[in-house]
């Protein structure tokens, strides 16, 4: 039974808010002290689990075998965790595959390797750090290649190298926050001939690994980096959907003991003889709706 | 952002308890009961339940595996 001393106003709807939002269903409700706790204590251990798991523990991935799937847990944060479906399709889409071409423009910094084929022809080979910049080109041969330039260290040696080619870019979607990158090294003979090969990672948009699913080489270099801790963070990300529920039936149907004074007691309270709490306001009859 | 999880893994993880057993006991507590006092009363019984009982329960494991 509820008690009418709490303002439930529409209890189903507040349920909706206390799933979509923690804490969100209380304060429609004007349950203000409640609903700040319990947003504030299921939110920051949602996303702390986050964060200590590299922000690539919470993500929807249908494995038929595997029925203890975390998502089913972390899904009642609400809506910080539903992107995860989002991104879930956007990983299974036919269109998220390894591409051999940009369409538009790429600048933005770079890390890898650059292999030559020819050591006479130029640098040589080693680990390369600096910003990397690609445009959609064309060559008469080959049709639509990529043209730009790398400009940064070789083994901590300035160096600007001319790229053009056809390149290898890794999926668009994925939890890594660096994607994979290949492309040609040119000389500047005319037409350019090809005397290496630049492979390394450039960063993935935000939007493009939040809550996606990690790859199996991505998936298996987090473990080994993080260890236990990605059990950790799992177990936060997990407990605070857990601990919304609680939320959401206690938006809709109210506080187990209530205020524990009457006739829903704390068994706990009456099994040790506890008195009941002095500052809590007495119970009221429940109002007579006959009555005007 | 990848460097926090980095840096919490310098962390022994039992520390994690804490933060944890915390959040679940005002959770808790907070849809148990409605009054304000009651709730932040019973929630630190519960913290104080939670740490005693995962001390005792470590207290035992350390026992067993003695000289292991």
């Amino acid at each position: 039974m509820l008690d009418p001393r709490i303002p439930f106003k529409n209890r189903y709807f507040a349920g909706v808010l206390a799933f979509l939002l923690p804490g969100a269903g209380h304060v429609y409700q004007g349950r203000y002290f409640k609903g700040i706790l319990c947003g504030v204590c299921v939110l920051v251990t949602f996303f702390y689990g986050m964060a200590l798991g590299s922000w690539s523990v919470v993500y929807w991935k249908k494995d038929p075998t595997n029925f203890l799937n975390p998502y089913y847990a972390q899904v009642f944060v609400g809506l910080p965790a539903l992107p995860s479906l989002v991104q879930a399709r956007r990983y299974e889409s036919r269109t998220n595959v390894d591409e051999m071409s940009i369409s538009g423009p790429i600048n933005a910094s770079f890390h890898g390797s650059l292999r030559m084929h020819d050591r006479a022809a130029g640098p040589a080979d080693g680990f390369v750090i600096g910003q990397i910049e690609l445009r959609p080109g064309s060559r008469p041969t080959e049709g639509r290649v990529v043209q730009g330039t790398f400009t940064g260290t070789l083994d901590k040696k300035e160096i600007t190298l001319k790229l053009e080619g056809i390149p290898k870019l890794g999926k668009a979607v994925s939890a890594d926050p660096y994607r994979e990158i290949e492309v040609d090294v040119v000389d500047n003979a005319e037409p350019p001939q090809v005397i290496g090969r630049l492979r390394g990672e450039i960063p993935r948009r935000f939007l493009d690994r939040f809550e996606a699913p990690p790859d199996e080489r991505y998936y298996l270099d987090l473990h080994g980096k993080l260890g236990k801790f990605h059990e950790l963070a799992m177990t936060f990300t997990m407990i605070a959907g857990l601990l919304n529920i609680l939320v959401i039936l206690d938006a809709v149907e109210g506080p187990a003991y209530g205020y524990g004074d009457g006739g829903e007691q704390d068994p706990k309270a009456s099994a040790s003889g506890d008195k009941a709490d002095k500052t809590v306001p007495p119970a009221q009859p429940p109002p007579d709706p006959t009555k005007k | 952002m990848e460097s926090f999880g980095l840096l919490a893994a310098g962390t022994h993880a039992s520390w994690y308890l804490l933060p944890l057993a915390l959040t679940v006991s005002l959770v808790y507590s907070a849809t148990r009961f409605e009054h304000p006092p009651q709730i932040l009363r019973r929630s630190a019984r519960l913290f104080i339940t939670i740490l005693v009982s995962m001390a005792a329960l470590f207290a035992v494991l350390f026992l067993l595996s003695w000289n292991l």
